[in-house]
């Protein structure tokens, strides 16, 4: 598993790995969905494209995820598939793909900043990300 | 790594953290406490978090945390600090995401006994009336200027419309609105999420609970206030919703670099902030007072649909 939930006394947090930065940027969106619990509701319908940048990896990794959420919260869909197509330490380019979220409902609030650092590991990345639920 | 013998007993329920026990604070950390609350303190970050809140450019006396002290984002929850001007910070982080997240306390001349045969209908009918859920839609569509005016009149931009009366606001804290408020520095998205979400209750620790007054502890001032023992009341806990949230994570996000500019270092990232008097410190000031002034009428909203049960 390229992810594990840590314990938190209000919310949620995960510690999340990747060989590369797009596959670390990837599995933390399936952290981020994986703790929510949602799951995917059937063949994906809807595929979506946006680009993110921020001052350095962890502005970078916060607004990716705090991206995916307000698409969902603002179009009612949920998205399982995510395809990292251009990055650096600063921008990001990426498809991802899902369906609508019908009466589901998402729990989490937004990707945070805090105790957040993007390592970088002999295995390539690995970061922890605190979420407001 | 920090544990009951770094805190000093400075009076019955009150421990300070010393400077000395980090080269960056800049003041002790207080903390209001029993041995209890102490100890549960002890067992998660938030200790180290009102620790790391003491580092803050421009802070004064004291980092402070309250008896609820328990792990936040970057300040602890229950955490309080000042900041001296010109140059001490503001802190987008430290006000949080739910930005004016409050309680209303509604108070009803209906009684315990005249309500139980009803609690079915009325959970029900509170359910259907305010909505919940992070993403949920509330009763009104705003346009664009009916959204400028809730982020600049706060609950006051519902007198005249049927959803409040001028005996509410006198009621609620600043009168349910705060000054200051200029929605140009309100992000097109922080809106978007907004316009939809007036009237709705939100998610998370965020509930409308039906109360029995059992016992009131000071008889003058409860019927001053309308509170009556064996009576109903209901308190309705919730902010500024997804606009609120916007506005922090916007400004989180850019004072990444701000921090930067001016030179501050800092023990947590999500403690980011800019000097209060800077160009960026009075945007988000501007901004955080239309997300303030949103979470007014938010309540203002729910407690109007809320009362409409009483009838």
């Amino acid at each position: 598993m390229d992810f594990e939930e840590i314990e938190h006394t209000a919310d949620r947090a995960f510690r999340v790995r990747g060989r590369s930065l797009p596959k670390l940027l990837e599995n933390a969106a399936y952290a981020m969905g994986a703790l929510d619990g949602l799951g995917p509701a059937g063949k994906s319908s809807v595929m979506r494209e946006t680009e993110v940048e921020g001052v350095d990896r962890e502005t970078l990794l916060v607004n990716w995820l705090n991206e995916i959420l307000y698409l969902e919260e603002t179009h009612c869909e949920v998205y399982d598939r995510f395809h990292i197509l251009e990055v650096s330490d600063t921008h990001l380019r990426a498809q991802f793909y899902g369906c609508t979220s019908g009466d589901r409902v998402t729990h989490i609030k937004a990707a945070t900043f805090h105790n957040l650092q993007v390592k970088q590991t002999p295995e390539g990345f690995e970061a922890t990300v605190v979420l407001d639920v | 790594m920090l544990s009951k013998h770094n805190l000093v007993p400075v009076a019955e329920y009150v421990w300070e953290i010393p400077p000395t026990f980090r080269d960056d604070m800049r003041v002790p950390a207080r903390l209001y406490a029993d041995e209890d609350l102490l100890d549960a303190a002890l067992a998660d970050n938030s200790v180290v978090q009102l620790v790391n809140t003491a580092t803050l450019p421009g802070v004064i006396k004291y980092a402070i945390a309250m008896p609820d002290i328990h792990q936040g984002y970057g300040f602890p929850i229950g955490g309080v600090l000042a900041t001296r001007l010109p140059q001490g910070v503001i802190s987008p982080g430290g006000v949080g995401y739910d930005i004016n997240c409050g309680v209303r306390l509604i108070v009803s001349l209906t009684t315990v006994e005249e309500i139980k045969p009803l609690l079915d209908e009325v959970a029900f009918a509170l359910y259907a009336n305010c909505p919940s859920g992070v993403g949920s839609r509330g009763p009104l569509r705003l346009s664009n200027p009916e959204l400028d005016g809730v982020l600049h009149e706060g609950a006051r931009w519902l007198l005249g419309k049927g959803y409040a009366r001028r005996e509410d606001l006198d009621r609620t804290e600043e009168f349910g609105r705060i000054p200051g408020a200029d929605a140009t520095h309100v992000s097109d998205r922080a809106c978007e999420r907004g316009r939809a979400q007036l009237g709705t209750l939100g998610a998370g620790n965020h509930f409308i609970e039906v109360d029995r007054v059992a016992e009131v502890f000071d008889q003058p001032v409860a019927a001053r206030l309308g509170i009556y023992s064996e009576n109903v009341a209901v308190q309705i806990h919730c902010g500024s919703r997804g606009l609120g949230h916007q506005i922090c994570e916007d400004y989180v996000s850019r004072f990444q670099k701000t921090v930067r500019d001016y030179g501050i270092t800092l023990p947590d990232r999500e403690l980011v902030c800019a000097p209060f008097e800077s160009k960026e410190g009075q945007e988000y000031l501007h901004a955080m007072a239309c997300a303030a002034n949103f979470a007014f009428a938010n309540r203002q909203l729910l407690a109007v649909r809320g009362e409409s049960l009483d009838s």
